[in-house]
């Protein structure tokens, strides 16, 4: 198939590399320059709050900013074994999507055509990335039904969405996701429509599947505990940029950057405590993306923000006397200076 | 269709099963006609018996002509349901065609057609069939294609309008992802999603379609004689109406009774696939 590998892919791990990506609506810039990497085998979980550009980013990768409203005015994204995808025809990303990349998103309620068995759904999949007979995808489907996790799946498979609960869908999403082997996942927040122990199944299944098949994963939340279940590494993403990135335990055990040090302050905790406790938020909002001020993006509301901040936007770096392999875009990291 | 008939009985629709039961018989007379009485029989003249009133041998009676008036209902019922068969469907793929591209793309040349739709449905559909037939000349095949013509407009408005909302939707995102391109996903992902809408459209415009195509044929714009068009029957028979009411009467009871039941089918299926309707089965939110 992949008659002309490009060397550099395989000297490198990695089966996505995203560097400098830009994309834009309008004057608004969602993402503003983001890099990262994922190995084979590897889930890299992109975290932040609303309005990041956690989502614009995914859809970047997948080539699905609707014309219209935006675009990706810069950087590279190179899929192992296909090289750069940007710049690529629509229908040459058509053959990839769905085949190389599979993507998972937030909605199972009503990311499925509501008029089609699920099975149908999934056989769809298949027929058009591969040349495979009717039956066969068929029988793959509820191979596939079978694979994530749904009971008696040969009646599954002949449901309609309607009756299927939302975490039933979830996971015929993800079936319908890795139905061709794709080497890399998308996901996007799936997990955040479901409850909490259809969620714990959930990551549970796609940490599996990662397993299974030896894809790397790039998932999507705002959710610092489904990171710590799922992540290996972590990308922290604030108003368009990446403000921290660190192996998954460095980063829980340990954060630098003051907006990921809010983000883990506001997750409330299940034990008991003395008395009464307002959960502590991160103040403010994040900025307006058109219209960016001067300096920090988070020095608005950073509780640690000093004269420099406001001055230049810090560089995405080592930080000082610190873990070489971590990053973090603040002032108070870098040598001299912290005032 | 079963399905349709123990839905219609479950619910207590019985005129949509008598318009059923009225279209079945309409159907197979039309389907029949070649068996049961020749064309001939239908057309050729027999002046013995003209306005003959009806009587054992002539059930219906005979026209002025002396013509059996059965047999010119029976093939008169052919006419009117392929003319209104065939301009329908001609009209609804085209109309889904337009419909569903403009509702899909949006751009100037999408604008521009769906203006030029709105341009022709400000007239009276049969005023822009009678200005079609001006120019194509009467006869069955440009009648089927002035109803069908003047008929698109309103398909494609119609089927715009879901399409819009529908490709909007998160699973159409979804399907994208997985690698369905553009035709793919209007025509295999977002029109079937309309089928229900196609459906009770389709058969309410036939009922539309029988009524144009023998109001045009009563002007003489359609098959011309000896065609036993109903429309043209009343019309060449109108003289006689006070001397032997059979002659007008005949085919416009058929007419009537037609039109009637493709209107309460038609309604049995807007309830069918309506799922406000009351349907005992739970339907996608």
């Amino acid at each position: 198939m992949n008659a002309m590998i490009d060397p550099a892919d395989v000297r490198s791990a990695s089966v996505l590399e995203v560097s400098g990506l830009e994309t834009r609506f309008g004057a608004v810039r969602a993402v503003d320059g983001v890099s990262f990497a994922v190995a084979r085998g590897e889930t890299l979980c992109i975290v932040g709050e609303s309005g990041s550009g956690k989502s614009a980013t995914a859809l970047s990768v997948m080539g699905l900013i609707p014309s219209g409203s935006g675009r990706v005015a810069a950087g590279s994204i190179r899929l192992a074994g296909h090289g750069e995808l940007r710049g690529l025809s629509d229908a040459a990303m058509a053959e990839i999507r769905g085949r190389a990349i599979g993507m998972v998103f937030q909605e199972p309620m009503t990311s499925l055509n509501p008029v089609f068995r699920v099975g149908t759904q999934i056989a769809e999949v298949m027929r058009r990335h591969e040349d495979i007979s009717r039956s066969a995808a068929r029988d793959r489907a509820v191979d596939l039904l079978r694979m994530v996790g749904i009971p008696s799946p040969e009646s599954r498979a002949q449901d309609y969405p309607h009756q299927l609960s939302g975490g039933m869908r979830q996971r015929v999403m993800i079936a319908m996701a890795i139905a061709c082997d794709p080497m890399l996942i998308l996901a996007d927040e799936p997990t955040t429509a479901l409850d909490v122990t259809i969620q714990a199944q959930i990551l549970a299944l796609i940490d599996a599947l990662k397993h299974r098949l030896g894809s790397g994963i790039v998932f999507i939340t705002h959710d610092l505990r489904v990171v710590a279940q799922i992540a290996q590494q972590v990308c922290v993403m604030y108003a368009g940029v990446v403000v921290e990135r660190a192996p998954v335990r460095a980063l829980l055990r340990d954060p630098l950057h003051p907006y990921t040090v809010g983000l883990m302050a506001s997750v409330p905790g299940t034990a008991p405590r003395s008395g009464l406790r307002r959960l502590p938020a991160i103040p403010g909002t994040v900025p307006n993306l058109a219209a960016l001020p001067k300096g920090c993006r988070f020095r608005n509301r950073c509780p640690r923000a000093f004269a420099l901040c406001a001055e230049a936007e810090p560089p995405l770096a080592v930080p000082a006397n610190g873990d070489p392999e971590r990053e973090v875009r603040c002032w108070l990291y870098v040598e001299g200076a912290a005032a | 269709m079963t399905g349709f008939i123990i839905f219609l009985l479950a619910t207590r629709r019985y005129m949509a099963i008598v318009g059923l039961g009225v279209l079945a018989v309409f159907f197979a007379a039309a389907l029949a006609a070649p068996l049961i009485y020749s064309w001939s029989a239908a057309t050729l003249v027999n002046l013995s018996q003209a306005l003959a009133p009806p009587s054992l041998t002539l059930p219906l009676g005979a026209d002025e002509m002396g013509r059996d008036m059965i047999a010119r209902l029976v093939w008169g019922a052919r006419v009117s349901l392929i003319v209104a068969g065939t301009s329908v469907s001609v009209a609804l793929v085209a109309g889904l065609l337009i419909g569903g591209l403009c509702g899909y793309y949006d751009n100037r040349i999408t604008f521009v057609t769906m203006r030029a739709m709105d341009a022709v449905i400000s007239f009276p559909r049969i005023l822009v069939a009678i200005m079609l037939i001006t120019i194509l000349g009467p006869g069955m095949a440009s009648l089927t294609l002035a109803i069908a013509i003047s008929s698109v407009p309103v398909f494609a408005r119609l089927f715009r309008g879901p399409v819009l909302s529908l490709k909007t939707r998160d699973f159409v995102l979804a399907s994208r992802s997985l690698g369905a391109g553009d035709m793919r996903l209007l025509f295999r992902h977002v029109m079937p999603n309309i089928s229900a809408l196609i459906i009770v459209q389709g058969s309410i415009s036939l009922a539309e379609a029988v009524l144009i195509a023998s109001g045009l044929s009563f002007l003489g714009l359609g098959p011309q004689p000896p065609v036993p068009e109903w429309g043209a029957m009343i019309a060449q028979s109108r003289s006689h109406l006070m001397s032997s009411p059979h002659v007008v009467l005949v085919p416009g009871i058929a007419l009537f009774l037609l039109v009637l039941a493709l209107n309460l089918v038609g309604d049995g299926l807007r309830d069918f696939t309506d799922p406000k309707a009351g349907r005992a089965i739970a339907r996608p939110a």
